[in-house]
């Protein structure tokens, strides 16, 4: 399926002095949950800053719900929430009293209930809402700015690495809280995040970025599916019982390039990851075996992502 | 819709600029400077000259309190305002706020009038306070004189705040930016305290009537109807220009800056921290 395209950069340039952040950029965001990779020094935190007009491209065109980005930047901005990586408030206010501030701004509803429902949904403590932002921790501020991001239902939300400062059980309900409001809402998002596998499970379109350029963009499958090709190993492990006769089976497969027997578990250098997997399950039924786990040495985003870059 | 917008950002930035223990600090500062300045009327006089005396003498407390005020509001308007835009800008304030449907007009006016105009209704009201404790049984004459003062604290103020943005957006960061902010005002105000009979009489004067602080300052007094003290000759330009030409040049000094900092800040400048 198609999803719509909500915003498109067109060959944008961006420099600053002698550094070239983007490089005749051209990607599009879908609606959806858009997932942005890329390394440090990618262009990631430019290309969301340009498509909120905090930055002027100096060539190439931006656009964000067929809005300029340099131009109409209001306009965007009355529809997208934003969370930034670098997270500052006014720390004399307390948490409610800087999302009543930041709603007045939106032009959102500022009634206290409805701010406290929004705190509580990012599961900001309800002990916390009156404290001064000051006083918050990393996690606390983290939720805080999310919250804000969400203010005034808006169509899409940016968020720069929204789990950096939480521990693994709160990235998982924050991520959980993405797929919830982008199923039940309708809320499209673009996050930029290093933690790949995250991404992988929330995303269903990819944009990855180096060096200031577009290097793939699509659904995972596509891009596995091209990775596969210039990939030459992916390595997976497969715990089957019993364990020889999957062996043997796999053998003789073309996707399989090497297998060994590592601590009761097989160890497969695959070429070609799609169809391994298309192949793995009906090898199993073969051999009636039974499958207690089958995982990647890697996440399938991460191995395109590395393999992208190693292209270029 | 957006007025409501601009005094909740306004308030904000006026809690925010103002917190703990900066207006103690600054009232402290002003109040200290101004308190020494005011003259008490103890000359005896012929009753018929008496109201001319001592609407003079009330004239001259005002001026010599407002120009007394001049280093504080100098120091704490270089300072709060570089650290106002820098901070921001450091700290990535300005890029969440500039991310909401905030206008750049709006964001540059708020952060500079919650500055520049708590400093000048400061100094308009420790300049009527001061002057009206020794000056007590013409209130309604202390009042009306001591009004001069808030256009022209207000314009001074502007010239300085203009030069605390550039250097903010040039420079981008909290310290080096107030240094320098705080060393340019300084240097602007150091020209206003030069003794021009000993420095070589008329023809500094010239020059100096013309500097942003002495220009305003020399407003005030033609305002408050006050005859130049330090100047030996008649043909010089603090006596021959007129109060409406010291009050364009004022003018002109407090827009110097500020409107082109306006316009890059609205149209070009970029947050790229």
């Amino acid at each position: 399926m198609c999803r719509e395209v909500i915003g498109e950069f067109k060959s944008v340039t961006k420099r600053f002095g002698a550094t070239t952040a983007l490089d005749e950029l051209s990607l599009d965001i879908h609606r959806g949950i858009n997932g942005l990779i890329g390394h440090n020094g990618a262009g990631k935190t430019t290309a969301i800053r340009l498509s909120l007009g905090l930055i002027k491209p100096d060539d190439g065109c931006a656009k964000l719900f067929g809005f300029d980005c340099w131009r109409d930047s209001m306009s965007i901005r009355n529809k997208v929430g934003v969370l930034y990586e670098k997270l500052a408030f006014y720390d004399n206010m307390s948490g409610l009293e800087q999302l009543r501030l930041m709603a007045k701004l939106k032009g959102a509803s500022d009634s206290v209930v409805k701010l406290r429902k929004l705190l509580c949904l990012v599961e900001l403590d309800e002990g916390a809402h009156d404290r001064r932002v000051g006083g918050y921790s990393a996690g606390m501020r983290q939720r805080l700015g999310l919250a804000q991001a969400l203010l005034g239902k808006p169509e899409l939300v940016i968020l720069d690495e929204p789990t950096a400062n939480l521990d693994p059980l709160n990235r998982t309900k924050i991520l959980e809280l993405v797929t919830f409001l982008n199923k039940e809402h309708n809320i499209s998002f673009l996050i930029s995040s290093h933690i790949l596998p995250e991404l992988e499970k929330i995303c269903d379109n990819f944009i990855l970025m180096n060096k200031g350029k577009l290097l793939r963009q699509g659904k995972l499958e596509q891009m596995l599916s091209k990775t596969s090709l210039s990939v030459p190993f992916v390595k997976f492990v497969v715990r089957v019982h019993p364990v020889e006769s999957v062996a043997t089976f796999l053998e003789g497969e073309e996707c399989v390039e090497k297998l060994s027997i590592i601590d009761g578990s097989l160890h497969v250098i695959v070429k070609d990851v799609l169809l391994f997997k298309q192949r793995l399950p009906l090898l199993i039924g073969q051999a009636k075996a039974s499958l207690d786990e089958v995982k990647m040495a890697e996440s399938d985003l991460e191995t395109v992502f590395k393999s992208s870059v190693k292209e270029v | 819709m957006s007025l409501r917008v601009g005094l909740a950002l306004l308030k904000a930035e006026l809690d925010k600029v103002w917190a703990r223990p900066i207006l103690e600090i600054t009232v402290a500062f002003m109040a200290t400077m101004a308190i020494f300045m005011v003259q008490p009327f103890t000359e005896i006089v012929d009753h018929s000259k008496f109201s001319i005396v001592f609407q003079s003498a009330l004239a001259g407390s005002v001026s010599s309190t407002v120009a007394s005020l001049l280093l504080p509001l100098v120091i704490m308007c270089g300072v709060l305002m570089a650290l106002s835009f820098a901070r921001d800008y450091e700290s990535g304030l300005m890029l969440s706020i500039l991310s909401v449907p905030v206008s750049r007009k709006m964001f540059f006016a708020v952060k500079f009038f919650a500055v520049v105009l708590p400093l000048a209704l400061l100094s308009w009201i420790l300049t009527t306070f001061f002057v009206g404790l020794t000056f007590y049984s013409s209130p309604w004459l202390v009042l009306q004189l001591s009004f001069y003062a808030l256009p022209v604290t207000f314009l001074s103020l502007m010239f300085c705040g203009g030069i605390g943005v550039l250097v903010a957006l040039l420079v981008k960061r909290s310290i080096p930016a107030v240094l320098t902010s705080l060393l340019a005002n300084f240097f602007f105000w150091f020209l206003t305290n030069i003794d021009t009979l000993s420095s070589g009489g008329d023809s500094y004067a010239n020059y100096l009537c013309l500097t942003p602080y002495k220009g305003a300052l020399v407003f005030l007094n033609k305002l408050l109807g006050l005859a130049p003290k330090a100047i030996s000759m008649t043909d010089t330009l603090e006596v021959t220009l007129s109060a409406g030409a010291f009050g364009v040049l004022a003018v002109f000094w407090a827009c110097v800056l500020v409107v082109p900092m306006f316009v890059y800040f609205c149209r070009r400048f970029e947050i790229c921290e």
